[in-house]
């Protein structure tokens, strides 16, 4: 089964393999989340709350929901 | 052209948070504000640039993102760079980027690169970067941009010489290969600018590319031609804007690896320092909860002191000006309608100056946004986001400002519930009035253990507002469906010194905005006021002889005592007053009451002013507000006017009715709808109506 970006705990790291159609995928192209970009989980807000991410030297809060369509390694 | 006659028009863009506010500061020396959270700058600001060789007017746009809008805010700006043809269309525009950020930046550079504006790319925060070890190859990004680019620094004022010396130079640009296109892309956008054949031009590629993948605003029949191009090519718009992204970031990073470099070893910086604390699951709450408390008890004791002197400052002015002036008609419009009147506004400065303090020092340190991150999962369940919870704390000053910052929530209807809830909230406006109704029924000296017992008794209504603001929320999100899926995709920006010049000025700018708007209804509802009071029919002009024959027993004295309270009762306002009576007698309220609720409806803090200026033209001493109000008694009950009852109905119907025509006027040009205007004064009208009855009849 393929691993999300919202499967991932605070602190851990990871590359970006695929963004699955959604109705955000520009936004978050938009933002610099690609495949093959790497990343590390900064934060992550409970009760399934926004997730913090970093990319390069880019920080990034994204909500739960589109994390889910974001698959990573 | 005649350069001395003609400036040149530059505009500022970039994305949120890099500076861009602070760099315009440092080149026009104009009053701005500037922050640390996205939208801040609402509408274009414009100002002139100091010490350079011709005229320069300088325009500063809201942050954004990318040129394919999702924002109200981006939509505003995009549209304004599209429309080439417009008079006020920059001849330049300036391009602020963060050195920190330089990848991200430089997206919205490329896409705005191919507008075909000559362009300057700044790139800022160049001593924050060095200090990250990212070392930038100026020499070879010129020759790969070919246009002027300039490091700079606008906290510090490097490079902003030599920034000033490519604003003045004369600059062309050429159009550039399309490189975010694929080639099959490319001709059918050939084929749709001929399709089209509208005022673009039809080598402009770009323009086209935007219109067919946007919602920009088109005629019908332009938007019906458009839907048929894209049906009939069966074009997705999603991935062709996807594509083109992918296709600039691969541009950029082949021009990045070459340009930059970046020093890793410095892996925890300040900034992710501080996230551990400020965003813990725990702490982090905790932190926040404690942050709004201290801005409540700031607000309410240490503004306190100053705002005695003030109002003991006025009494004492007008006892003053009643002695040095003759007697007559223009020394009482001084003595009890202006001076009063203006008073009642000077004296909540202190609180309107430190709450804009507090909340322009969380902007610009960076705070805000990491409260937006805190708050977001709690704000979805009530129908926001948790970019809403900037328009609500700016709402806990002013809904004016607060309902203009929800633009920048991309989901319309998180943004219309934003809109509709916001004025719930305590605004600075609603201060005065409180204040002074709580000093009526909760003593001064009174403390609960360490916590002045004034200053919770205005917590408290601040939590009543912000209690009403979600169950509201919480009702409009069961009853509207949702429009598209809600997003929260947002850049947290690095935790900064809050900049004192930047923060002083944002404070002086919306005092002098209060005093400035306030002031101008004060005063003349003040005078309006007096005139009604001071004015009547027969019975008015009759008072004198009416008392002194039905009361010819009563000493001088007391016959005088009654003359002033029959003549305002006969006077104009008084009639007014009095016929409204029945509709607020069952909220506890006499009709003197009543005409400050109705003067305030213009403005909610006209309310101390009329109050003051009614009671003022009733009674012979000078005193403070407070004391003529504690001394009110109802003549046919012999109890104080404002009991405890009276005083918790007006804080009710203060905290829920929407008495601000600035409001009303600010929602319907934000939401274009009438509708959703009349539905959020009409539901906020009840709500107070109702809940101020309730309350009186609950607790007389």
């Amino acid at each position: 089964m393929e691993i999300k970006l919202s499967d991932f705990k605070k602190g851990m790291k990871g590359k970006i393999i695929d963004v699955l159609e959604n109705p955000v995928s520009t936004k978050l192209a938009e933002f610099g989340i690609l495949p093959g970009v790497a990343f590390s989980i900064l934060n992550r807000a409970p009760f399934k709350g926004p997730i913090f991410i970093q990319i390069d030297n880019n920080r990034i809060a994204l909500r739960f929901k589109e994390a889910a369509f974001i698959v990573v390694e | 052209m005649n350069r001395t006659t003609n400036p040149i028009k530059i505009a500022l863009v970039g994305n949120p948070n890099i500076g861009k506010t602070t760099l315009f500061n440092k080149l026009c020396g104009l009053n701005q504000r500037t922050g640390n959270y996205p939208g801040v700058t609402i509408d274009k600001k414009i100002g002139k640039v100091n010490n350079v060789s011709r005229e320069i007017e300088l325009i500063d746009l809201p942050g954004i993102n990318s040129m394919f809008p999702n924002s109200k805010d981006e939509e505003l700006v995009v549209k304004y760079l599209l429309n080439k043809k417009a008079i006020d269309y920059p001849d330049k525009l300036i391009v602020v980027v963060s050195a920190i950020n330089l990848k991200r930046n430089l997206y919205l550079f490329d896409q705005i690169r191919d507008l075909n504006v000559p362009i300057i790319l700044a790139i800022n925060m160049t001593d924050l970067a060095l200090k990250r070890g990212v070392a930038i190859d100026i020499d070879e990004l010129k020759k790969r941009l070919q246009i002027p680019i300039v490091l700079i620094s606008a906290k510090n004022s490097d490079g902003i010489d030599e920034l000033k010396g490519f604003m003045c130079a004369d600059q062309t640009i050429e159009s550039r290969e399309i490189h975010y296109l694929q080639e099959d892309e490319i001709s059918t956008l050939h084929e749709y600018a001929s399709f089209r054949n509208s005022f673009f031009d039809q080598n402009d590629i770009y323009a086209y590319f935007l219109e067919l993948t946007s919602k920009t605003e088109l005629s019908e029949a332009d938007q019906l031609m458009k839907e048929k191009f894209l049906k009939d090519n069966e074009i997705d718009q999603r991935r062709l804007k996807t594509n083109s992204s992918i296709l600039r970031y691969k541009h950029i990073n082949t021009i990045l690896s070459d340009t930059v470099k970046v020093d890793k070893s410095e892996a925890t910086d300040l900034t992710t320092r501080l996230d551990r604390i400020f965003l813990h699951p725990i702490f982090g709450y905790i932190i926040f909860g404690l942050i709004l408390f201290g801005i409540f008890q700031a607000i309410f004791w240490l503004a306190s002191y100053p705002m005695d002197l003030i109002d003991m400052g006025f009494a004492n002015l007008s006892t003053g000006v009643n002695n040095l002036l003759p007697e007559g008609y223009f020394t009482r419009l001084l003595t009890e309608g202006l001076i009063p009147g203006l008073g009642g506004v000077i004296i909540f400065i202190p609180q309107i100056a430190i709450l804009f303090l507090l909340f322009s020092i969380l902007e610009e340190s960076g705070y805000m946004s990491r409260i937006v991150y805190l708050t977001d999962r709690l704000m979805q369940r009530f129908g926001m986001s948790g970019k809403s919870i900037i328009p609500m704390i700016s709402g806990l000053a002013c809904a004016i400002p607060a309902i203009m910052a929800a633009r920048t929530i991309e989901n319309s209807r998180e943004r219309l519930i934003t809109i509709l809830v916001t004025p719930l909230l305590t605004c600075s406006a609603r201060i005065p009035v409180y204040v002074v109704i709580i000093a009526l029924i909760v003593p001064d000296d009174l403390n609960v253990w360490i916590f002045n017992a004034q200053g919770l008794a205005l917590m408290a209504l601040y939590l009543l507002g912000i209690m009403m603001t979600f169950i509201v929320a919480f009702v409009l999100k069961m009853i509207m469906k949702p429009t598209y899926k809600s997003y929260l995709l947002m850049e947290m920006p690095e935790y900064l010194r809050p900049d004192p010049k930047n923060v002083l000025i944002r404070v002086w700018h919306n005092v002098k905005a209060f005093v400035w708007n306030a002031g101008k209804i004060i005063i003349a509802t003040a005078i309006i006021l007096f005139v009604l009071a001071t004015n009547g029919g027969d019975a008015f002009k009759g008072a004198d002889e009416t008392i002194k024959t039905e009361y010819r027993d009563l000493s001088i004295e007391e016959q005088d005592v009654l003359i002033s309270s029959y003549k305002i009762e006969n006077s104009y306002l008084g009639i007014m007053g009095q016929a409204i009576e029945p509709v607020l007698k069952p909220l506890g309220y006499d009709w003197k009451i009543g005409i400050a609720i109705i003067t305030s409806l213009a403005a909610r803090e006209v309310f101390v002013g009329t109050i003051s200026v009614i009671y003022a033209i009733d009674s012979e001493e000078e005193m403070t507000i407070r004391d003529r109000l504690r001394n009110e008694v109802n003549p046919t009950t012999g109890l104080p006017v404002f009991g405890l009852a009276t005083c918790v109905s007006l804080l009710l119907f203060y905290a829920f009715s929407l008495q601000c025509m600035s409001t009303v006027a600010v929602t319907y040009k934000e939401t274009k709808s009438l509708r959703w205007t009349s539905i959020q004064f009409i539901y906020m009208s009840l709500l107070a109506y109702f809940s101020a009855l309730i309350a009186f009849q609950l607790l007389s």
